[in-house]
Formats: structure tokens, C-alpha cells, sequence
């Protein structure tokens, strides 16, 4: 037992336990041939077993175990959006957007593109796509045009888009519990360039799809007979589910100061919303939350925390800091295209859930005498942190396994009969990753190294 | 009462390979519930002589709506003409995607009752009866049929009725 960085390392087996379950684990989930909740949980299990971590280390102890915060605030969020969903509103929002693109195609497409983005800002990536891609199958079946431009992009525009806030991505929920970031901070940080960002796609998507799709006079009348008012179910609920939005976003931007975590925010909003619903039938609300996700998230925190405790980690953040030399501009790069291209192949869960821990242990041994929010925002370090975010969440659009979303828009289509090949999503996933993510460099490089502001 | 005694014979079969459209002209070519032309659904039988599902008229006309519409609340959007456009979309699909499956069956040899129980409960208006040996499909048994004769006892009327 080699005490190093302030850890106590463990045995050799335990190294070795750990180790073997992280990348057993990892490749399984890869692999497909587990479900990955499944995957997550067993390893958890093991390591748990295996007494690589206590049970109260896994369940109490932040360092080593299951991030609550992240936990409670993807549930509230989840159950806000529960409540929502039925009274109509993101339809009301889709259909009304379809006609402010006057049954002009790639209008339409360009406008579902900047509504996906800013919903997805607010909302998971997976639920936006999943509350607009029907009304966009219907546009694309009411204008009679191939509807996998607007599938793609739907995903797409709510990749970039969920960068933007803390909350609008689940990389993003866990760098701001683990780096202690605030709402704002991201607001500050990710949202600039994320609306340049979009509007780099905006210009993209033109070239793409601009020329080819095209329809008739008379098939744009269709759009515009739409009445998006019938789309509204339940007018009294929505009112109460807007007002309780907009309490819960001024929560989420007061947080820092208030000093509550972003999930009090979320779970006091979830908790006003099912008051003032009056349902009789939580249960149901409850039910519906992806416990899937969540259980997913539990499983790896552990599996992680594994690993960080025997040690393995700090070995590779040793590695980092060898192969950039402490040089912080490089190791922004490093993460980001390394991020970008890791999530493009993984899932970004479970990367980020991996990153995180490395980049606080990177820190430590650049700053070791430094703890707490001096170490975890040290001004050069602030830089990674962006870079991992922007990596991680904009390197999803890479393939059509890259993000939640994408796989979602492919069964979609699958479903509608207007089948998506891996090739097909590359083909436009890929250029747009690149092009995001060299926008995302000459923005950290310019704003963090050049200017640095 | 059993099954056979309301059983209709003499319907077409449908393939898996079949089109929508060549089902609807096999529908038309079937007898439907008693004194009714046109089958309100058909077995589909594969090669080997097994049944592998059911194509009913309500199977065949919810198979037309665009997937979508059972995603997200999205069915008061439609514009003028959209029903027609689809079925003639339809024409070329085929049975196997459109038939329901697993099929729920009755014996021919089954009382009354338990042809009506198995529809009450699967929400289905028919069942396609085999028979005894082998689960050959012999006919077809029609919610309406069953009805017609409940309803004659409910008036005191019909075989075995206790005015």
C-alpha cells in the first residue's frame, strides 16, 4: 500500500478487480450485447462484492460514489416533463413552427432546427426529439419530402443545442456537480458559443439540404390549414406547467447565489408542479421516469468510483499531464477533440462519468496545494472543464450510436418506413461534429489562451 | 351452444406475401356474419399450412395510419384527402405487415361462451375456429352472430327460451 495524492491506494487484486470490471463493463455496454442498465448494475454489484468499495462509500461518500445531484435532478426533470407532455404544448410548438415556415421546406426544417436546440437547452436531448419528430414526419408527409433531413437534424440541432445549459445535456449535469458550476457559469461559458455554433449549422444545413428539398403550391396550403389550437389538451394545467417553468428556470439562474444545488431546484419545481397539477395518480407520473437512465447512472458512478479509489484514474491523469506536459492549452485540445471523437464511438455517459474524476485528479497534481472550489476552478482549469463539456456533448453528432437522440431518430424512421443507414447519418453527422467542434476550438483558444476573458 | 353451430365456412385464405390489395379483393370474396357479404377478417396461412396471423378490416385500416400518429397526440392534424392518399399508399404492402398476431383461435367444438370470453377479452369482434385435430382452420365466428343470438334469448325468443 502506496499512499499517493492524498488516496490510500489498495491492494494489487483490488487494483486489478476494478480495473477488470471497468473495462469488462465498458465493453459490454459498447457491445450491445447487454442492456447497459443491465451492464451498469451488475458492475456495480461486483464491485460492491468484491469489496473494492463499501457500501456507505457507494452510497455516502461523493468522492467514490453515486452522484445524488445529478441523480435527483435528471428524476425531477423527468417527472416536470411528465406532467407537461400531455397538455399539448410541444405540439402547439411544433405545428406553429411549421407554419411561421410558411410550408417552405427548408424553412421549416431551419426553424424545427432552432426550436429543437433551444428545447433541448431546457429538456433531455431524448424527450425533445421525441416530442418533435412526430409532428415533423407529418410536415414532411403533408409536403411530400424525404423526411430524414428533418430526423437527422432534429438530432442534431438538440445535440448542439443541449451543450448550451447545464442542464440541457447529462455531460453537462455531471461536470457542474463534480466541478461545482453553476447555472450561470454555463450560461457565461457554453451558450456563446453554442449560438455561434448554431448558426455555423444553420449555414451547413443550407448547403446540405437547401437545394434538394422542394415541394408544391399547393401542398404548403396543408401546413398552413393546420390549427396548432387544437393541439393544446388541457389549457388550465398548461398555464400551471408554464408558470412553474419559468419559477424553475429563475431557480436554476439564482442558484449560485441562493446557494442551492441545480437538483433542489428541480425537485422543489417538480414537487410545486405536482401539487398544483391535482393528480390523483403520481404514481403513474412517477412510473414514467427512464429508470432505465437513472439506473444507469447509478451503476456507473459506482463502477467509477472503483476505479478512482484503487487508483487507477490518478494513474491515468498522471499519463495526461506526462503526454501535454502540464501545457494547459494543449490539454483543452487534447480534451476536446479527444472527447468529440471518444463520444462519437461511446456513449458520453460514461465517458464523462470517467473524465470527470481524472480531470479533479489532474488538477490536484498540478495545484496539490489547493482543494475545493480554488482547485476545482483554477482559472487555467476552467478551460478543460469547457472543453470536456463541448467535447463530449457536440462529438455525439458523430455517428448514429454517438448520442441518445440519434439512436432514437433511427428507430423513428426505421418505424416510419424511411430507414437511416449508419452510412447515410455519418455522411452528415460526421462533417457537422467536425465543423461544431473546430468552431468550439477557435472559441476556447481565442476566448480562454488569446484574449483570455 | 357451441362455436360451430355459429361458425361461418367458406372464406378465402390470406398469404404473408400477399399485397393490401389482393386482401381486400380476397375480403370482398368471402362471406362475412350471417346474411352479410364480404369478410370482416381473414386467416393468414403460410406455405407449410400454418396460421401465422389475422388480417381484419380494423388491423388492415389502423395499419394505413402513418406510425407517428401513435407516437405523440398528433391525430387532429390532417389535411383534406390524407385518408385517401394513404390507402392508396397501402396498396402494394404487404399482409405480414399489417396482420395481427400472436392469433387468438377457438375450437369449433368450444361451448359459446368461451368464444365470446376470448373476444370480450383480446378486444377483438371475431375469431378464426380450428379444428380439433392439428388447429386447421375451419371458419370464422363473428361477435355479431353471437350477439344475434343472445339478443333473440334476451327476448325471449329463440331455442331454449324462458319467456
Amino acid at each position: 500500500m502506496t499512499p499517493a495524492g492524498g488516496l490510500a491506494h489498495a491492494s494489487g487484486t483490488l487494483f486489478w478487480e476494478a480495473t477488470a470490471i471497468f473495462v469488462l463493463g465498458y465493453v459490454l455496454i459498447i457491445s450491445e450485447k447487454v442492456h447497459k442498465t443491465i451492464v451498469a448494475v451488475a458492475g456495480a454489484a461486483l464491485v460492491l462484492l468484491c469489496g473494492i468499495l463499501e457500501q456507505r462509500e457507494a452510497f455516502h461518500v461523493e468522492e467514490f460514489g453515486v452522484d445524488w445531484n445529478v441523480i435527483f435532478l435528471l428524476i425531477s426533470m423527468m417527472v416536470i416533463i411528465n406532467i407537461i407532455r400531455p397538455t399539448g404544448l410541444f405540439e402547439y410548438i411544433a405545428i406553429r413552427s411549421a407554419k411561421l415556415g410558411r410550408g417552405e421546406p427548408f424553412r421549416i426544417l431551419a426553424i424545427f432546427a432552432v426550436v429543437t436546440a433551444v428545447l433541448s437547452a431546457f429538456l433531455d436531448n431524448v424527450t425533445t426529439v421525441l416530442l418533435i419528430s412526430p409532428v415533423t414526419l407529418l410536415v414532411a408527409d403533408a409536403l411530400e419530402v424525404d423526411p430524414v433531413p428533418y430526423l437527422i437534424s432534429g438530432a442534431l440541432a438538440s445535440n448542439i443545442g443541449g451543450t448550451a445549459t447545464l442542464i440541457g445535456d447529462p455531460p453537462n449535469i455531471m461536470i457542474a456537480s463534480k466541478a461545482q458550476l453553476t447555472f450561470m457559469d454555463f450560461v457565461n461559458h457554453l451558450t456563446p458559443v453554442i449560438i455561434i455554433v448554431m448558426g455555423c449549422y444553420l449555414l451547413a444545413i443550407r448547403l446540405l439540404w437547401g437545394r434538394k428539398l422542394k415541394t408544391r403550391e399547393e401542398l404548403k396550403q396543408r401546413i398552413m390549414g393546420l390549427d396548432e389550437r387544437e393541439a393544446i389538451k388541457d389549457p388550465a394545467l398548461l398555464r400551471t406547467s408554464l408558470a412553474v417553468l419559468a419559477l424553475v428556470l429563475v431557480g436554476f439562474i439564482f442558484h449560485g447565489t441562493l446557494h442551492f444545488e441545480p437538483a433542489t431546484v428541480a425537485l422543489a419545481g417538480c414537487a410545486l408542479l405536482l401539487l398544483l397539477s391535482g393528480t390523483r395518480d403520481p404514481h403513474r407520473l412517477l412510473a414514467d421516469v427512464e429508470w432505465g437512465t437513472i439506473f444507469f447512472f447509478i451503476g456507473l458512478f459506482i463502477i467509477v468510483g472503483g476505479v478512482v479509489k484503487v487508483g487507477l484514474i490518478e494513474m491515468l491523469s498522471r499519463q495526461v499531464i506526462a503526454l501535454t506536459q502540464g501545457n494547459m492549452l494543449g490539454t483543452s485540445m487534447v480534451m476536446l477533440w479527444f472527447s468529440a471523437f471518444a463520444s462519437a464511438i461511446v456513449d458520453n455517459i460514461p465517458y464523462v462519468a470517467t473524465m470527470n474524476p481524472l480531470v479533479v485528479d489532474m488538477a490536484k497534481q498540478l495545484w496539490p496545494d489547493l482543494s475545493g472550489t480554488a482547485l476545482l476552478h483554477h482559472p487555467q482549469l476552467m478551460p478543460v472543464w469547457w472543453s470536456l463539456a463541448l467535447g463530449a456533448c457536440l462529438g455525439g453528432n458523430g455517428t448514429a450510436i454517438g448520442a441518445s437522440a440519434n439512436v432514437i431518430v433511427v428507430g423513428l424512421a426505421q418505424k416510419n418506413g424511411s430507414k437511416i443507414s449508419f452510412g447515410r447519418f455519418l455522411a452528415c453527422g460526421l462533417p457537422i461534429m467536425l465543423m461544431t467542434v473546430f468552431v468550439s476550438m477557435i472559441y476556447i483558444w481565442l476566448r480562454y489562451y488569446l484574449l483570455a476573458v | 351452444m357451441k362455436v360451430r353451430d355459429l361458425m361461418i365456412v367458406g372464406g378465402e385464405h390470406l398469404a404473408p406475401g400477399q399485397t393490401l390489395a389482393e386482401a381486400v379483393t380476397a375480403f370482398g370474396a368471402s362471406p362475412g356474419p350471417k346474411g352479410c357479404r364480404g369478410a370482416d377478417a381473414l386467416p393468414v396461412i403460410d406455405e407449410r399450412g400454418a396460421m401465422v396471423g389475422i388480417l381484419s378490416v380494423g388491423g388492415l385500416l389502423s395499419s394505413l395510419l402513418p406510425r407517428y400518429m401513435s407516437l405523440a397526440p398528433v391525430g387532429d392534424f390532417s389535411w383534406e384527402g390524407m385518408a385517401e392518399e394513404l390507402a392508396v399508399k397501402a396498396r402494394g404492402r404487404r399482409v405480414s405487415e399489417a396482420m395481427a398476431t400472436p392469433v387468438v383461435i377457438v375450437h369449433a367444438d368450444a361451448p359459446l361462451m368461451t368464444g365470446l370470453e376470448h373476444m370480450i377479452v383480446n378486444g377483438v369482434s371475431q375469431l378464426p375456429v380450428v379444428d380439433d385435430d392439428g388447429g386447421r382452420v375451419v371458419g370464422m365466428i363473428y361477435e355479431r352472430d353471437i350477439f344475434k343470438v343472445l339478443a333473440e334469448l334476451m327476448l325471449g325468443k329463440g331455442p331454449g327460451a324462458q319467456p
